[in-house]
């Protein structure tokens, strides 16, 4: 199963999507979420909140009412309207259902990385710092290369590079606010490219009226199903 | 001589079998499962409604013919398969297939890729169950493509490793028998 391993490491390193330092953050906000392609342009808007341990849980408004609880092991996706959800389980070595943007945005990007990787370069200067890893997995396979900058703040930008120096994600920060120890950006520009270097499509998230995660007025869109919902599963 | 002639032929009978046999076992491989199943045609297994049937808005009547549904499947379908395409890494499955060979292209197709959630945010069922579909077959298949080019490759670096190793034995064979014969007896 090494190439497996290979896949998920790649996908966690890569993707900026390791769970464990999104578990250190708690928060809500309001969200719009446009994605370009080459098919066009789409908007998304909603709600979502970022619960201690690390899950996510997402209220669409627009442009159809859905939420989306997204688990460490599972990930729902509910439809009020129909009272249907889809279920999706995940078993090892899958990686978690991650909302890759998000997750680089409230990551210290050194964080990400698999522990085999090495820092190759470090810069500082103008108040910026800027690193350059050898993004290496535990078996010790080099994977790819990761570029960050960062401010007192927190990161500005983080590119993910494969072997041949081909981008293969770009993650651009704006503004930040500070939510409890963590500073969350209020921007987030995500371009996901493909093996040859083309750019595939770009995430565009704004994130509005950032507080801290509130438990006494609880999460929403955590894809509460009732005894009377249509459950589908979801291969996922 | 004649030993040498009966090699050759051996080897190029191999060859021929060996190019025909894999071609047979590839070439449904190389397919592409996820654009194989755009059509315009009803699905195989597709039955007519039942009489006095009423289709909610915007689907077709009976007897209009065969309409997709309402929502965007080939939209869904090319997302899919260009989300599907960006999020593979196609060097790692074909190292995979150098290294493992046949085993490498087993966990290729066995090795399960998700798709990105946010692709999902505020779509509908219809589009959530073809877009899902679609990417996983042809994430697979991508990654299965890359794995089949991998251990191909290296079963032709070791067929190539292996006709030069015969060429020459068998060559060296036959100048020790040419000069075994012109050598002059003791």
């Amino acid at each position: 199963m090494v190439p497996t391993a290979l896949a998920a490491a790649l996908s966690w390193a890569l993707a900026g999507a390791a769970p464990a330092p999104v578990a250190s953050v708690s928060l809500a906000a309001d969200f719009v979420l446009n994605t370009v392609d080459a098919t066009g342009t789409e908007r998304v808007s909603g709600a979502l909140s970022v619960l201690p341990g690390g899950e996510i849980c997402v209220a669409v408004t627009s442009p159809r009412v859905q939420e989306m609880h997204l688990s460490p092991r599972e990930l729902v996706i509910y439809y009020p309207d129909r009272d249907l959800a889809f279920v999706a389980r995940l078993s090892p070595p899958q990686p978690p259902p991650m909302l890759d943007a998000l997750a680089a945005g409230m990551s210290d990007p050194s964080t990400t990385l698999p522990s085999g990787s090495k820092l190759v370069e470090s810069t500082h200067a103008n108040g910026e710092l800027v690193t350059r890893w050898r993004v290496i997995d535990a078996s010790g396979k080099e994977l790819g290369e990761m570029r960050a900058v960062e401010t007192r703040l927190g990161a500005r930008s983080v590119e993910l590079s494969d072997k041949a120096g081909q981008p293969q994600r770009r993650f651009t920060f704006g503004e930040r606010v500070r939510v409890g120890v963590r500073s969350v950006p209020r921007t987030i520009v995500a371009d996901y490219y493909s093996p040859g270097g083309t750019r595939q499509r770009e995430e565009q998230w704004t994130l509005d009226r950032i507080t801290r995660f509130d438990p006494q007025k609880g999460p929403v869109g955590c894809a509460k199903l009732g005894a009377q919902t249509k459950v589908q599963t979801l291969a996922w | 001589m004649t030993r040498s002639v009966g090699s050759c032929e051996w080897v190029r009978t191999v060859l021929v079998v060996a190019v025909v046999s894999a071609a047979m076992i590839l070439l449904p491989m190389f397919q592409r499962p996820a654009m194989a199943q755009q059509s315009w045609g009803p699905t195989p297994g597709y039955t007519p409604p039942p009489p006095g049937y009423a289709p909610p808005p915007g689907y077709a009547a009976p007897g209009q013919g065969y309409y997709p549904p309402p929502v965007d499947a080939a939209r869904a379908t090319t997302e899919a398969v260009n989300d599907a395409h960006a999020d593979t890494n196609g060097a790692l499955w074909f190292f995979a297939g150098c290294l493992l060979t046949w085993i490498g292209i087993v966990i290729a197709y066995v090795a399960e890729p998700t798709p990105p959630p946010a692709r999902l945010l505020g779509k509908s069922p219809e589009y959530l169950a073809v877009y899902t579909t679609a990417y996983k077959s042809e994430a697979r298949s991508a990654q299965g493509r890359a794995a089949i080019w991998g251990a191909v490759t290296t079963v032709a670096v070791v067929v190539v490793i292996w006709i030069v190793v015969v060429v020459s034995v068998t060559h060296q064979a036959s100048t020790y028998n040419t000069a075994a014969l012109v050598a002059p007896a003791p």
